[in-house]
């Protein structure tokens, strides 16, 4: 009786392994399809371009909270941004630091009389800033409450149709609207659009823009090098040509306002706002059977500085995993809806299985099989084996992550860049995985427990920044 | 010795699973580290080649630019080389001006590299294909149109937009052939499309246009397709295309089509018209029509205009303080004199930001 029960436990975590490996391998597969059918147009670096003054104005929006140090050069870079038309406003959320102070000398503020349009309820404006020396950038004062807040009070103030959600720390490429935007221009049905995120540790940033690529020396920021990888070119380039992507990144994200607007904005009481946002308009498009498309946009466009010390990097693990949570649970109508499609069906299905739950089943295997082992209950061999298995997976997916970067972008030039990520992906899976695996259930359990979720310390040291 | 096969042949079944199931994963996973390789070597060893290419070709394209030069001296092209040659002469013949680009042309037929662009439009990959057709706009032989003509119908869009740009440049004639394929074409970007139509100039595509429009609208096209056209009035002769437009304006039902009639059109004939769409229960006319207001707007306008700051939509009351402000007989003190007799606060607070846009 005891056998066949364990025998039956050993199945189950074997499947539900495999299953969650096959899962992302097939996703790779998808992946691979789409990139290569993208990159095979941009062999070609020449190519006249077809801009007209037709594309679409865009307003980014950038929320500061104590954002003093870095705000003014963050702001400088995005000046510089090539593109036909846009405007940057930067939302103040109630830092209590000299953000505010730092704007007003750097870029000539003066207080300017808006006639705030209040389409979605944020906290009170203070008030609204216009440089001088730019037209083109505006400062919203604020009293606290949070960035989904903050987006929403930028939403309000945007005077243009398409609005670009970026964080103030975040380093992006000259053409980064240029790439976000393409998908607007080509389909009409396109409703949002994210761009792959990527870490610039290690690489050399000049003036707020990257001018070297090149890898971190300390181990953490390496290993979520290739978690980045694994995440952005087939977590979300996967999901993408099915038209079931979950995830737009809060660093950089392209929306249409007045789909926004109708989905209610950013919701505020949720930590993963920019995750819940894009399941909301899944959820609300697909039911309404309304036409849209969410597109990922797979060229390196963005850079941001991962954390470099465990409690920053366990803080923001456990945050993902309750925004996670929170987002499928907001919108669990879209979960095998008859109109769900496939966000409904597989998407949605997946991160719940595989994501949400995914650290349940894992670490309870791990343990399951090391008591049986220990209790004598399974042979050194099945503990091994079992072992083999999980270990594989892992590093096969990494693998597989490094090999569609070398297929694409390859943005790590030098071959000690490539032989340091393959013992990276090597190592990831011996102690790494696992941990994130226990943050993620501690993000579980804090989300079942239901208290006010905190962003926590986020400690950036800008070493990379000159 | 323990052997995996062994113990795979002899252990229970979910180990024997497992076991293989791994197994399969470091094949597989081997298997990408190997191709992981193979890429990098190619990738370096494709570097290695163009750098050897252009060391040599590189002097002899700038020494042609400047001066005809002796074919002899010229080294055989491979077929592997000939995508490098052609990415560094598209590259000089797009900053290139006059003569120097014919002197490009002749060291490119001279070396054989026509031939070599015919056989890549042919037989290549997508990519080699689409830097054919860029090089075929440079080499301008009136001969490759028929098969550009063909690509206008091409699956990939990109491939399209390239050819008719290169259509146009080759023969300008073909216009009228080629402006109904790429604006019925709705996979291609409007503004793409526009691009190529401000390439050909609006004395070749205002009349085009302007019977495409009229012709549209009789048949009844769809929505979509009539702003769009609409869109693209931007690059004609307004003297040509607006007869049509004020007769769609005229006639249309349509919310989005009105809207963008009145967002393309500036002529003072249509301003009764307009002072009456201002009115209109839409406020995506509204806003439009107080815009087009606001560019020709006489001085009878201004009441007209100044109600419209207290309207229910805000972007009705932004446009409207725009407009005023616009005005060229309306000066700064006239607006602060404006908004102070403003009952409305609505009204008060939009002129006042106007007025701080227009003097910050």
């Amino acid at each position: 009786m005891i056998s066949s029960l364990i025998e039956i436990g050993e199945w189950i975590f074997l499947l539900y392994f495999i299953g969650l490996n096959g899962g992302y391998l097939a996703l790779n597969f998808l992946s691979l399809i789409s990139l290569s059918r993208l990159m095979r147009n941009r062999m070609i670096d020449d190519l006249p371009q077809f801009y007209s003054g037709l594309e679409p104005p865009i307003s980014l929006l950038v929320p500061a909270f104590n954002e003093q140090s870095s705000i003014a050069a963050s702001v400088h870079s995005m000046l510089q941004l090539s593109y036909q038309e846009f405007e940057i406003i930067v939302i103040n959320d109630g830092s209590k630091d000299d953000t505010l102070k730092v704007l007003e000398r750097e870029f000539s503020l003066i207080p300017f009389p808006e006639a705030y349009h209040q389409q979605l309820a944020t906290q009170p404006i203070r008030g609204v800033y216009r440089s001088t020396r730019y037209n083109n950038l505006r400062v919203i004062d604020k009293d606290n409450g949070g960035k989904a807040d903050s987006l929403n009070a930028g939403i309000n103030a945007a005077r243009y149709p398409l609005f670009c959600a970026v964080d103030a720390d975040s380093i992006l490429q000259r053409d980064s609207l240029q790439k976000v935007a393409q998908p607007f221009l080509e389909d009409s049905l396109v409703v949002a659009t994210g761009g792959s995120i990527r870490i610039a540790n290690g690489c050399q940033v000049s003036n707020g823009f990257l001018q070297k690529v090149d890898l971190p020396k300390k181990i953490l920021p390496l290993l979520q090098i290739v978690e980045y990888l694994r995440a952005f070119l087939f977590g979300r380039m996967g999901w993408s040509p099915l038209n079931a992507m979950l995830i737009i990144s809060g660093a950089f994200g392209l929306f249409k306002k007045n789909v926004v607007i109708e989905a209610g904005g950013y919701r505020t009481n949720t930590i993963g706002e920019d995750m819940e946002l894009v399941v909301r308009i899944h959820r609300l498009y697909r039911l309404a059977k309304k036409p849209y498309r969410i597109v990922f946009v797979p060229d390196p466009i963005c850079w941001t500085e991962a954390p470099e010390d465990l409690t920053t990097l366990k803080n923001q693990r456990v945050r993902w995993q309750r925004g996670l949570l929170e987002s499928l649970s907001l919108n669990i109508g879209l979960l095998c809806h008859y109109r769900g499609g496939a966000v409904g069906w597989l998407a949605f299905p997946f991160m719940l299985l595989f994501e949400a739950l995914g650290p349940i089943v894992e670490l309870t295997g791990y343990v399951f099989m090391f008591a049986l082992f220990l209790s004598g209950m399974i042979s050194g061999q099945a503990l091994w084996v079992f072992l083999f298995v999980a270990i594989g997976f892992g590093i096969l997916l990494s693998v597989s992550g490094l090999l569609l970067e070398e297929m694409t972008f390859h943005i790590y030039p030098r071959p000690r860049h490539l032989l340091l990520l393959l013992f990276v992906v090597l190592i990831e899976n011996f102690g790494y995985r696992q941990l994130n695996s226990w943050w993620r259930l501690v993000g579980l359990a804090l989300w079942t427990g239901g208290g006010k979720a905190k962003w926590g310390e986020m400690k950036r040291t800008g070493a990379w920044q000159k | 010795m323990y052997s995996g096969l062994d113990f795979a042949a002899n252990s229970e079944p979910v180990i024997r699973f497992a076991f293989w199931s791994g197994f399969c994963a470091v094949v597989l996973t081997l298997m990408f580290i190997a191709r992981i390789a193979v890429l990098r070597m190619a990738l370096r060893r494709n570097e290695r080649r163009k750098q050897a290419f252009l060391s040599v070709w590189r002097a002899l394209l700038t020494e042609s630019a400047l001066a005809t030069i002796d074919p002899s001296r010229l080294p055989a092209i491979s077929a592997q080389d000939v995508v490098f040659f052609l990415s560094y002469w598209n590259h000089l013949q797009n900053s290139l001006r006059g003569d120097t680009r014919e002197r490009l042309n002749y060291l490119a037929r001279t070396a054989g590299i026509d031939h070599a662009v015919r056989r890549m439009l042919k037989d290549g990959d997508n990519a080699e294909r689409l830097l054919a057709i860029v090089s075929l706009v440079h080499l301008g032989d009136k001969t490759d149109t028929v098969v550009l003509k063909d690509l206008l119908v091409s699956e990939q869009p990109i491939a399209c937009l390239h050819a008719a740009r290169a259509l146009l440049h080759i023969d300008p004639g073909a216009l009228g052939e080629l402006m109904p394929i790429i604006v019925e074409r709705n996979d291609l970007p409007t503004a793409a499309v526009a691009n190529i139509l401000n390439e050909a100039g609006p004395d070749a595509i205002s009349p085009l246009l302007a019977d495409m429009l009229r012709n549209a609208f009789l048949q009844g096209a769809a929505a979509q397709y009539m702003v769009r056209l609409i869109a693209l009035t931007a690059a004609a002769h307004p003297s040509v295309v607006y007869p049509s437009l004020c007769g769609i304006m005229d006639k249309t039902g349509d919310i989005e089509v009105l809207a963008a009639c009145l967002k393309s059109v500036r002529t003072p004939a249509e301003l009764p018209r307009i002072r009456q769409l201002i009115r209109h229960p839409d406020w995506r006319v509204r806003v439009h029509a107080v815009s087009a207001l606001g560019d020709m707007g006489e001085k009878s306008d201004l009441e007209l205009l100044k109600n419209l700051l207290s309207d229910s939509q805000w972007w009705v009351r932004y446009r409207a303080a725009q407009a005023i402000s616009r005005l060229p007989f309306v000066t700064v003190d006239d607006l602060n004199e404006m908004r102070a007799h403003l009952d409305d606060n609505f009204a008060v607070d939009m002129l006042g930001q106007v007025v701080s846009e227009r003097t910050s």
